[in-house]
């Protein structure tokens, strides 16, 4: 058996790629229970809003819930996978996450938000344009899964009158819980 | 030390890549794999038994939830074969005359 240049360096370009797809289906599968959690929090939170908007309480708790479950999903997943030839940092990954949410209030401090569906769609926006740019690194479930929920954020603030939280929960909550159920099964 | 013929067709490089790219003593499930390299049922199957064949990978069916089960993985000879093959293939890009 002999083989030319042209074939060993077509051999090299398909073990890279399956090395890549590896990764990638790696980093959806440690993407998604995130995901899952906060659009679960996220559709609860909000339902509790809709049908007793005085009960200020629903999205701390909700919080609260959220960032406990992912504390937990994150000691449970395997290592933060790395690119091929790359370090993991899981703790990284967990200080990314804070960064967002420090530049989110931080936002709220600087500009007047004058009421709760201002908010909401802010939250809907930075998160839908942050899953758009984790997906240009890591694959075109999640760009996809962004675009759906900034799209999705964009016509519930402009087109969606009462049953803004209610819709917010199911459809930009939901999205995320699709996506995320999504994503587990590459 | 020559190509490995049985691991340089398309598929079973693709399957020994995925494998080898999977953190050690892991094994992935058939449906996965599928997805993964983007095979047929038939295809994936005739390709894993000649490589089990070899000795690259191994073979593991169960029963969950009264569902078969079947899940590959590679073995310690299979990742010494694809890590020679590699190799070869690198040495023969780099430009050496890879010997026989």
């Amino acid at each position: 058996m002999s083989i030319t240049k042209d074939e060993a360096s077509q051999a090299l370009g398909e073990i890279e790629t399956a090395r890549g797809r590896v990764w990638q289906a790696k980093a959806y599968g440690a993407t998604a229970p995130f995901l899952i959690i906060w659009g679960l929090v996220w559709m609860g939170a909000d339902a509790a809003n809709q049908f007793e908007p005085r009960w200020a309480l629903a999205w701390p708790i909700g919080i609260l819930v959220g960032t406990v479950a992912s504390l937990v999903a994150g000691f449970n997943l395997p290592r933060a996978p790395a690119r091929p030839g790359e370090r993991g940092g899981s703790w990284r990954n967990f200080a990314v996450w804070m960064v967002v949410m420090a530049f989110i209030v931080s936002l709220f401090l600087v500009i007047p938000i004058t009421s709760a569906r201002e908010e909401h769609s802010i939250f809907g926006l930075v998160f839908g344009f942050i899953y758009v740019g984790m997906g240009l690194w890591i694959g075109w479930r999640l760009l996809a899964l962004g675009v759906a929920l900034a799209a999705l954020t964009l016509i519930g603030f402009y087109w969606v009158d009462a049953w803004y939280s209610l819709y917010m929960g199911v459809v930009s909550g939901g999205a995320l819980v699709l996506g995320g159920l999504w994503l587990r099964k590459l | 030390m020559g190509p490995d013929e049985i691991i340089h067709q398309s598929l079973r490089l693709r399957i020994m890549a995925t494998l080898n790219a999977t953190p050690k003593a892991e094994r992935v499930e058939f449906p996965r794999l599928k997805a993964l390299l983007k095979a047929t049922d038939g295809n994936l199957g005739a390709h894993l038994t000649t490589l089990e064949g070899a000795g690259y990978v191994a073979i593991e069916k169960d029963f969950v939830d009264k569902k078969p089960r079947t899940r590959v993985s590679i073995t310690a000879a299979g990742r010494r074969a694809f890590d020679a093959h590699v190799g070869y293939l690198r040495e023969l890009i780099d430009g050496g005359e890879p010997q026989a």
